[in-house]
């Protein structure tokens, strides 16, 4: 990893205020992105990814706040940024990628109307200055006849298209981080190699970190150098991602890895017992520990603090670790 | 497209012709009889048949039905028994109030609701949201005769603020015959005094007319923009760093009011249902009091005559709506 971090989170706090309660969706995520790179958050859905990031771009919901901790971008803290200041840094600084690009383009407005507006907000330009430079992006993304296609409107287009317009308009600014929450989970399978592929080359070109949010470790082998695994709102384990594959600590990244089918294999596919907890209570022990195999009597008491495993750069959270 | 509303315009004649066939036997069924009426408690038998002779009603009612379609295919729309006028001119003579009432009854509950149910989405929960919801059930629910009489005895027999009933004041000079609407007519003859007497006698009757299409109107926008704002797209937007108003104004509002277009068919058929009373209420001289005496008297051509403006405007309306969507939403117009 650089030595300066472009975005640094440091043990942010999110907590949801609902009818039934205070949902303890982010309890305590720390992680550094520098400069160019690739990381990845990794976890079962409702394990607090998607409000992890939406908490970086202050985009939560209403009842979503952030309690404590820091984001640090580029030496700046954005949980005290005024809403003003906040705004002038998405789309041109931070950029984020939604997971079904069917449903993150407005129907009603043209594709070239969609990624102009994205300019528009930040730079003073005209109208055709900024449709000539939203036709160049389509044709960096592999649109063919980007001019034409900016007329059309997004249910002329399939989803795979949609998602490169998505990828498309996100870096039209060369932001420093990209956010790619799921950027492929509702597309076919073939469409989701050549997506990555574009993301992984547009991101190096422009220098651009990249934020990769998914539950699928295949994609986050190919993808990043680094892994964050999270569960119930906590990181459990963050080593690089050769690392993590190769020497996994924490019981629920080994589980995680062993409900991965693979082809060839002849052992059993190994699901992870049990269902994530109820997010809606206090956490107190480590939120795995009735799933775990491995838990001892310290597991129902307190949360393991994330510490250093094997060397500096792998960090496990647990009081029982896995032997390497 | 043309297509389209080739087969639309089939439909519509379809449709009118029916409005007419209901129309002309349901008056001939219902109790009363244009001339006894029309000949006075004193006629004698001889008179009653030469009257029932002169307008064709001795014939049967097939007979009859043919000769009026083939009438109306001539633009004619019969004399009306109480007016002793043409059918046709007397139509041209209410409808202008008609319009004018209605007109700006839709506009008011149109953007009303518009306003009140985009702000009770945004500030949902709130004491707005809360207030903009109970004004759109009671908009809804309370029938127009009440809400009539209720404004009457509070604005003008309490308070005096405003008319009873009427278009203009009686001491006030008609501006001349232009539109036939009084509010357009006095500003373009630049009579300032007739235009506020106008206004004036118009309030009451437009809140009252407008208080259903507010009602509907507010329900289904604030649903529809709550909708919106739940959509990813929204978030989208809010990602590529646009203000918030601009949020609102291209992405929630262009989508929310979708919805808004699709229920103005509907308005107008709330309105057109709700004129007549309205009218006979606040003495508004236009098409509404003229089918409700037309009714009363048994006056068969009028009664059918206003039935059928009212209905010829209701399905233009309604195509034009359509149209409208089409040009609103491109998915539909695509497909």
């Amino acid at each position: 990893m650089n030595a300066e971090p472009v975005l640094s989170v440091r043990e942010l706090v999110v907590r949801f205020a609902t009818d039934a309660g205070t949902v303890h969706a982010v309890n305590g995520v720390t992680f550094d992105v520098g400069a160019g790179d690739a990381i990845g958050l990794v976890g079962e859905s409702g394990s607090g990814k998607t409000v992890t990031s939406l908490a970086v771009m202050r985009l939560l919901p209403k009842a979503g706040r952030i309690v404590s901790g820091e984001v640090v971008f580029r030496g700046k803290e954005l949980t005290t940024l005024s809403e003003h200041e906040m705004r002038g840094l998405r789309g041109k600084e931070i950029s984020m990628v939604l997971q079904d690009p069917l449903s993150s383009l407005n129907p009603v407005l043209t594709i070239g109307e969609q990624i102009a507006e994205a300019i528009r907000a930040h730079e003073d330009v005209g109208r055709r200055a900024a449709r000539e430079r939203a036709a160049e992006l389509l044709g960096s993304v592999g649109i063919p006849g980007a001019g034409d296609q900016l007329e059309r409107f997004p249910h002329q287009f399939s989803g795979g298209m949609r998602q490169r317009v998505m990828i498309a308009t996100a870096l039209v600014l060369h932001p420093k981080v990209l956010i790619a929450d799921e950027p492929t989970t509702a597309l076919d399978v073939t469409v989701q190699a050549q997506v990555l592929e574009l993301l992984h080359e547009l991101t190096k070109e422009l220098g651009t970190a990249i934020v990769l949010i998914s539950h699928d470790l295949g994609i986050m082998a190919r993808m990043t150098r680094r892994i964050t695994v999270m569960y119930a709102g906590f990181v459990m384990e963050s080593a690089p991602t050769v690392e993590l594959f190769a020497r996994p600590r924490h019981p629920y990244t080994v589980g995680l890895l062993g409900s991965i089918p693979r082809a060839g294999a002849d052992g059993e596919l190994r699901p992870i017992e049990g269902a994530p907890p109820d997010l809606e209570r206090a956490p107190v022990g480590c939120p795995f520990e009735p799933r775990c195999a491995r838990r001892i009597a310290a597991c129902r008491e307190t949360m393991p603090p994330l510490v250093p495993a094997a060397d500096a750069s792998h960090l496990v959270a647990c009081h029982n670790p896995v032997p390497s | 497209m043309g297509g389209l509303i080739a087969r639309r315009l089939a439909f519509m004649v379809f449709v009118i012709w029916g409005v007419t066939f209901v129309t002309f036997f349901l008056s001939r069924v219902v109790p009363g009889d244009p001339v006894r009426l029309l000949a006075g408690p004193r006629a004698g038998k001889a008179e009653l048949a030469h009257i029932r002779d002169l307008y064709g009603l001795d014939e049967p009612l097939p007979a009859q039905y043919r000769r009026y379609m083939t009438d109306l295919l001539h633009g004619d729309l019969g004399t009306s028994f109480v007016t002793r006028r043409d059918v046709t001119s007397d139509i041209a003579a209410f409808l202008p109030a008609t319009l004018e009432l209605s007109g700006y009854a839709l506009l008011l509950g149109f953007v009303g609701g518009l306003v009140a149910g985009s702000v009770a989405a945004f500030r949902r929960g709130s004491g707005v949201d809360a207030a903009g919801r109970l004004s759109a059930i009671a908009g809804l629910s309370v029938p127009a005769f009440w809400l009539a009489l209720l404004l009457q005895l509070l604005f003008h027999t309490q308070l005096g603020w405003f008319p009873l009933g009427g278009r203009l004041d009686a001491s006030v000079t008609p501006p001349p015959h232009i539109t036939g609407l009084l509010t357009i007519d006095s500003l373009l003859t630049l009579n300032l005094s007739a235009f506020s007497n106008a206004l004036w006698h118009l309030a009451l009757p437009v809140v009252t007319l407008a208080a259903g299409v507010y009602g509907l109107m507010t329900r289904v926008v604030r649903t529809s923009v709550l909708d919106v704002l739940g959509e990813d797209y929204v978030r989208a937007a809010e990602a590529k760093g646009l203000t918030r108003w601009r949020v609102i104004r291209r992405h929630v509002l262009r989508n929310g009011l979708l919805p808004a277009v699709t229920i103005l068919g509907l308005e107008f058929g709330l309105l057109a249902s709700g004129v007549f009373v309205v009218e006979a209420v606040f003495q508004w001289p236009g098409l509404g009091s003229y089918a409700f005496n037309a009714i009363q008297a048994a006056d068969y051509n009028a009664t059918l005559g206003a039935t059928l403006v009212i209905a010829i405007i209701y399905v233009f309306t309604n195509l034009i709506v359509d149209l409208g969507y089409l040009y609103l939403d491109p998915r539909i117009r695509y497909s």
